[in-house]
């Protein structure tokens, strides 16, 4: 594109000042004005025009205020009060939309750190927690659970049924002060690893509605039990946990032992694992009827 | 520009318009060319700018209209052209200038009746 007296830097300034001093004016009336100042200042100076030339020809032209003065007393004083009034309303609406800006900023950066905050605090907030006992699910480990010691460490035991759905209900308790919902059990790559650890199948998790105190005696069969279940803050909840042993356990004094339950559980948006340590924790006793290990393609141990 | 007064200013706005119509009436012109020829006549334009605003008003008032023209080897320019309405404006102007010129020529030599009244505000003027 070739140049011309409009690339000139004094023209750009020029008409720069002008579009400024002409803010308010209706916008047909302003493009109109420009227009004719371009092509004057192009009829005038020739393209290669020296900064002298271009200078006593802006000079000669009058200056931007003058010319903004000149188009806006054409418009007569109804019309000229409502370019004033525009420009105050555009001057408003600037004003407004930098104030809105700022406050829009403002609630995000305070959004920023209040979500920050929560999440913090969420994220921060107690697990889980093992309420301090638990009890067999089925009758016939109920009958056969013993408090023995092993490796030094007690703890409650009864004996493993490999290939049979044996269960625990356990008591636990939400010591924050957010509502956490429980929503199953962990999962890797689609294995169930409530325990932390394989050897089990056809898990089952569920939440007691509502709390209920664990009876030995059997009578929480009543309990529904589902998931996702929220637990209140400093609420009390049944957990029971089922499933199918695909191992066995060799000789006598063999043991499985289970120190910690892993939960997936949503506080407010967020997902996380909780971990409840079981304490003294619980074991399965073998030896299973049958030598090998794991499970037989039969479910038995052979 | 020397002796230049506010009233001239306003004098020289105020009869701006009917210069431009004048000089249109000869025939059309561009917006340079229009200022080149007022700027001729010597203290009509105080910038060159003022021309402008004031063609755009002529032409709301119905008095000129404007066409762009692309003449070969030129570039393209908007061309102002006269009205009939722009020539019985002028033609007007010129009876009304006439008169006006006149009254204001007789006052302001003391050669208008009741020239002895304004000799006396002179004179008071003075003392």
């Amino acid at each position: 594109m070739s140049r011309t007296a409009l690339d000139h830097e004094l023209v750009r300034v020029y008409l720069y000042r002008l579009d400024y001093a002409m803010r308010g004016l209706p916008a047909a009336r302003y493009q109109e004005l420009k227009d004719q100042i371009q092509a004057h200042l192009a009829d005038e100076l020739p393209a290669d025009a020296d900064d002298a030339q271009v200078a006593a020809a802006l000079d000669r032209l009058g200056t931007p205020a003058d010319l903004a003065a000149d188009a806006k007393a054409d418009l007569g004083p109804t019309v000229r009060a409502a370019v004033a009034a525009s420009a105050r309303r555009k001057w408003a609406r600037i004003t407004g939309a930098r104030l809105r800006t700022k406050l829009t900023a403002a609630v995000i950066v305070l959004g920023l750190i209040t979500g920050g905050t929560y999440l913090g605090i969420l994220l921060s907030a107690p697990m889980l927690v093992f309420g301090s006992d638990s009890v067999p699910w089925y009758p016939q480990d109920a009958d056969h659970q013993t408090f023995a010691s092993a490796d030094g460490a007690q703890q409650d035991t009864f004996p493993i049924r490999s290939g049979q759905r044996q269960g625990m209900l356990f008591g636990i308790y939400n010591p924050s002060n957010f509502t956490e919902t429980v929503l199953g059990p962990v999962e890797v790559y689609g294995t169930n690893l409530v325990f932390g650890a394989g050897g089990f199948d056809q898990t089952t998790v569920g939440v007691s509605v509502p709390d209920r105190a664990i009876d030995r005696g059997g009578t929480t069969r009543d309990v529904a039990f589902t998931l996702p279940e929220s637990i209140p803050p400093h609420g009390y909840r049944l957990l029971r946990i089922t499933w199918r042993s695909t191992m066995c356990l060799e000789g006598k004094g063999s043991g499985f032992t289970i120190n910690n339950l892993y939960l997936r559980v949503r506080i407010g948006w967020f997902t996380r694992t909780d971990v409840i340590a079981l304490g003294f924790g619980w074991g399965l006793s073998g030896p299973s009827a049958g030598v090998n290990t794991p499970l037989g393609r039969q479910g038995t141990c052979i | 520009m020397a002796g230049d007064s506010g009233a001239l200013t306003e004098l020289r706005r105020g009869v701006l318009g009917p210069c431009v119509l004048a000089l249109l009436e000869l025939r059309p012109r561009f917006g340079l060319e229009l200022v080149r020829d007022l700027a001729a006549a010597d203290g009509l334009l105080t910038s060159d700018g003022t021309v402008y605003p004031l063609l755009n008003r002529l032409r709301d008032a119905g008095l000129v209209t404007s066409e762009w023209r692309d003449d070969e080897g030129e570039r393209a320019r908007r061309y102002y052209s006269i009205t009939e309405a722009g020539r019985q404006s002028v033609k007007a102007f010129r009876v009304d200038w006439a008169q006006f010129a006149a009254t204001v020529g007789a006052v302001v030599n003391h050669t208008a009746p009741g020239g002895d009244a304004v000799e006396a505000i002179n004179e008071g003027d003075e003392r």
